[in-house]
């Protein structure tokens, strides 16, 4: 019984301790409670069109891109320029690129949060899947009533991002095609007297890969890491994420689905690397890096393959300030990569989707709310070399950049070491596109989420090292069928097949 | 409390009588308990849902449709769940052996150094691994595996006229390499625990032992370790209920994520995070979860059935 008694004050003890612990953490709850009504009040008499609002709303503006530490003063300046415009608190942030800011955000959207503005893409807090699931405002009403976006961006870029017919997100004004290709290092190039004209295939840089191995120690020939890999010049067109088996051909000749991880065109590939990896043209430690742009600063690499786009080579010269020569390998194409790569959607709790929506539309519209969010404050982070060519200072407080990543990017200043052409040159590479029979196709996972979980994680085990040939490819592409079988790929495309083929005559594509 | 169940019901309610104020006090950690521990236990309702928006998060649980087992599909369509559920438990029962085994010894050992400097100076050097950050082990494991430039293959086996090994590709080493580092980290901090149990004997024990004529080995067979066995139940008990919780930063970041180790890298935590980071599917999130809770529950009432069959004071409830 004392005993007994003893362990019973011991735990009164304890849990007392625990529970004035605990207690001291849950205090900040109630301000938080407050705050949601506060905002809840502030929307009514929301709806006024032709003046400013006379409520405030907070406008909370979430994107990819790394933290920056200046971002407080880009939102009161944002804030006290939108005053007399739209009369909304601006809160922006940036959660970093795509491995980190999906798991970050993608949580808020099912959770709920009251977040106003997001970036979605098919590589970021993935488009497709969370507008399905619910997690996004529906914008056709919204896009009617404000029709500024459509005229800009155009309503078949527009509406390649909806889907059956609803846009729940709006594309970024940008490249409307693509393709793949080398930068190659300048004084590489110059040194070897390489002609990047005569660059068509990924075999015509062998004898330079041969040469390099031999002649420059510490150069490795070729960069791979993780997806950034030959691989990119096949070019699949990809239904749905890149990791997910079921791909069509890039040049529209059948409408036949197939797993482009097992077609002969990849094997050939890896068999390719394979031989890169023996001869030493490729990094030993490959399949264990994962940061492509940290590499390529390196200066370590010879050449790495790339998405194209006018003005590449020198865009990659900011981030990297190493010079690139660009070599065009694959033709450009306007596919479905182009138009869900970068978006804006208004999440489904946001409090004032309506205000929301003009700011984003403002983005499209107004040049100077688009350049601070891209270069931030004037004669701080940049100065004017002439009316629209700008000159980074030194203060890193705010080098966001990546104009994008939204809005309209032909109203993004050019920095000094930028081609002046460089709109003129999108518009032109823009029209030499191609479009794919599946723009527009929009593949919903819904029923076979399982199977495409599954083949993501069968992919996700093989494709580093077949992509950069660490290892035998027979057996491993062995290997990577069956579990690729077991995981339920077959089901996976024939429910693809079906949704494309239902979508095809649909639409009267076929 | 075996005491309690025992006596009649007078004896319970006489108990209630006697000390209701320590029982009143006990309340605001039961409500603490049951908000923090039970209520959100429901959400396990996630993992046989659909989940879909609906309104606002609970709405949402509540009003999405009901499919059943169709969530745990994915988790057991492939051979990876046997794969796992193996590495998972393998893993951590060699954890628990070795945990248990080496700290005691270094304990002793430490406890046998008479220079009190130098015991310190030994025990805090040990100590430190703990407070490094896997993600920082990971690096120092690249130090010395990285296949160009890592510092086995570049300084010992290169030199001595052997191949380069591609560790990161080569999963049969992984196993000793993952050990080694867990061993690594956690041993000085299992030693401490140990070891202030040991100073905790009375040393009257040891004193009576000598003039007894006891060697040392003696004294720590017939003293040290009885006297530790209750602590060691303890702490293996603990161990053994968390057998199903893989240490998510040891198997995730030592490895580099490299695909061609997942055969004996692949833990349930790992797979989990790599199958749901980018799917955002919250009801095979709570599958996983729900799957690795109820095999968990089962191993610890097993352990201590077992435990109380043996012992049954030892047990843990």
């Amino acid at each position: 019984m004392f005993k007994m008694k003893r362990y019973l004050c011991l735990a009164v003890v304890l849990v007392f301790a625990l529970s004035v612990m605990l207690s001291g953490c849950g205090g900040s709850k109630p301000t938080d409670a407050e705050k949601t009504s506060d905002a809840e009040v502030s929307t009514t008499g929301g709806d006024e069109e032709s003046s400013v609002p006379k409520d405030t709303v907070e406008i909370k503006f979430y994107s990819v891109a790394d933290t920056q530490p200046d971002m407080q003063k880009i939102n009161d300046a944002a804030t006290e320029y939108l005053k007399d415009k739209l009369n909304v608190k601006i809160i922006a942030e940036n959660f970093g690129w795509g491995d980190t800011y999906t798991p970050k955000i993608n949580p808020m959207l099912a959770a709920g949060e009251a977040i106003d503005v997001v970036f979605t893409s098919n590589w970021a807090a993935n488009y497709r899947q969370n507008a399905v699931a619910g997690y996004f405002y529906e914008l056709n009403g919204l896009l009617e009533k404000y029709p500024k976006i459509k005229e800009i961006v155009g309503a078949d870029f527009l509406n390649g991002s909806a889907i059956n017919g609803k846009n729940y997100a709006v594309p970024t004004n940008k490249e409307k095609v693509h393709n793949w290709g080398y930068l190659l290092k300048k004084d590489l190039v110059d040194k070897y007297k390489i002609d990047a004209a005569n660059i068509k295939k990924m075999e015509d840089l062998e004898p330079y890969y041969e040469q390099i191995k031999a002649n420059e120690p510490g150069i490795t020939p070729l960069l791979t890491v993780q997806m950034d890999a030959t691989w990119h010049l096949l070019d699949w067109d990809n239904i749905s994420d890149d990791d997910i088996p079921g791909a069509l051909y890039n040049d529209n000749r059948d409408t036949k689905i197939f797993n482009q991880f097992e077609a002969p065109e990849s094997i050939a590939m890896y068999k390719k690397m394979r031989e890169y990896y023996k001869k030493g043209y490729v990094h030993p430690d490959a399949a264990t890096q994962d940061n492509v742009n940290e590499e390529m600063r390196s200066g370590k690499y010879f050449s790495v393959v790339q998405p194209l786009k006018p003005g590449k080579a020198e865009e990659m010269f900011t981030s990297t300030k190493i010079e690139w020569v660009q070599v065009d390998i694959t033709p450009p194409i306007m596919s479905n990569r182009e138009t869900i790569g970068a978006l804006l959607a208004i999440p489904a709790k946001s409090k004032n989707p309506e205000r929301a929506f003009q700011f984003i539309e403002m983005l499209y519209t107004d040049k100077f709310l688009k350049n601070l969010f891209v270069y931030g404050i004037e004669n701080e982070h940049y100065t004017k070399v002439s009316d629209n060519v700008v000159k980074l200072t030194d203060n890193q407080g705010y080098m966001a950049g990546n104009g994008w990543r939204f809005g309209d990017q032909f109203k993004d200043y050019l920095l000094d070491n930028e081609d002046p052409e460089k709109w003129v040159k999108f518009e032109e590479y823009n029209n030499k596109g191609t479009a794919l029979t599946s723009l527009g196709f929009a593949f919903d996972s819904s029923n076979v989420d399982n199977q495409a979980s599954a083949c993501k994680n069968v992919i996700q085990t093989y494709y580093k090292q077949l992509f950069c040939g660490a290892v035998d490819t027979d057996a491993t592409v062995a290997k990577m069928s069956s579990e690729l079988k077991a995981a339920g790929a077959d089901e996976l495309i024939a429910e693809m097949q079906k949704q494309y083929d239902a979508w095809l005559t649909e639409t009267g594509k076929k | 409390m075996l005491t309690t169940t025992k006596s009649s019901q007078g004896g319970f309610v006489k108990e209630v009588k006697n000390s209701w104020p320590l029982l009143v006090m006990l309340f605001p950690g039961i409500i603490v308990l049951l908000i923090n521990n039970y209520i959100p236990m429901l959400g396990i309702v996630i993992a046989f849902k659909k989940y879909r928006l609906l309104g606002n998060f609970f709405e949402s649980i509540i009003m999405s449709d009901w499919i059943g087992f169709k969530n745990f599909e994915f988790f057991f369509k492939t051979p990876n769940a046997f794969i796992i559920t193996r590495n998972t438990i393998l893993y951590n029962i060699l954890f628990i052996f070795l945990g248990l085994v080496i700290p005691v010894l270094f304990a002793i050992a430490l406890n046998e150094i008479r220079n009190k400097m130098f015991s310190k100076l030994y025990q805090s050097v040990m100590f430190l691994p703990y407070f490094i950050s896997w993600i920082i082990v990971s690096y120092l494991a690249y130090a010395l595996f990285s296949i160009d430039s890592g510092f086995i293959n570049a300084n010992i086996l290169v030199p001595m006229g052997i191949d380069k090994v591609s560790w990161y590709f080569e999963p049969q080493y992984w196993p000793g390499i993952l050990t080694f580092f867990q061993v690594w980290k956690y041993t000085g901090y299992n030693a401490v625990v140990y070891l202030a149990a040991i100073s905790g004997i009375d040393s009257e024990y040891y004193e009576a032992a000598a003039i007894d004529g006891a060697t040392r080995w003696q004294q720590i067979k017939h003293i040290t370790l009885p006297m530790l066995q209750p602590i060691m139940i303890i702490m293996t008990l603990l161990a053994v209920g968390r057998i199903f919780n893989a240490d998510f930063g040891l198997f995730y970041n030592v490895p580099k994520n490299s695909g061609a180790l997942f055969g004996v890298t692949d833990v349930i935590d790992t797979y989990v995070f790599r199958a749901l980071r980018n799917s955002n599917n919250v009801g095979m999130a709570a599958a996983a979860g729900c799957y690795q809770a109820v095999v968990g529950c089962i191993t610890v009432f097993t352990a201590n059935f077992i435990v109380r069959k043996i012992d049954n004071d030892k047990a843990l409830f």
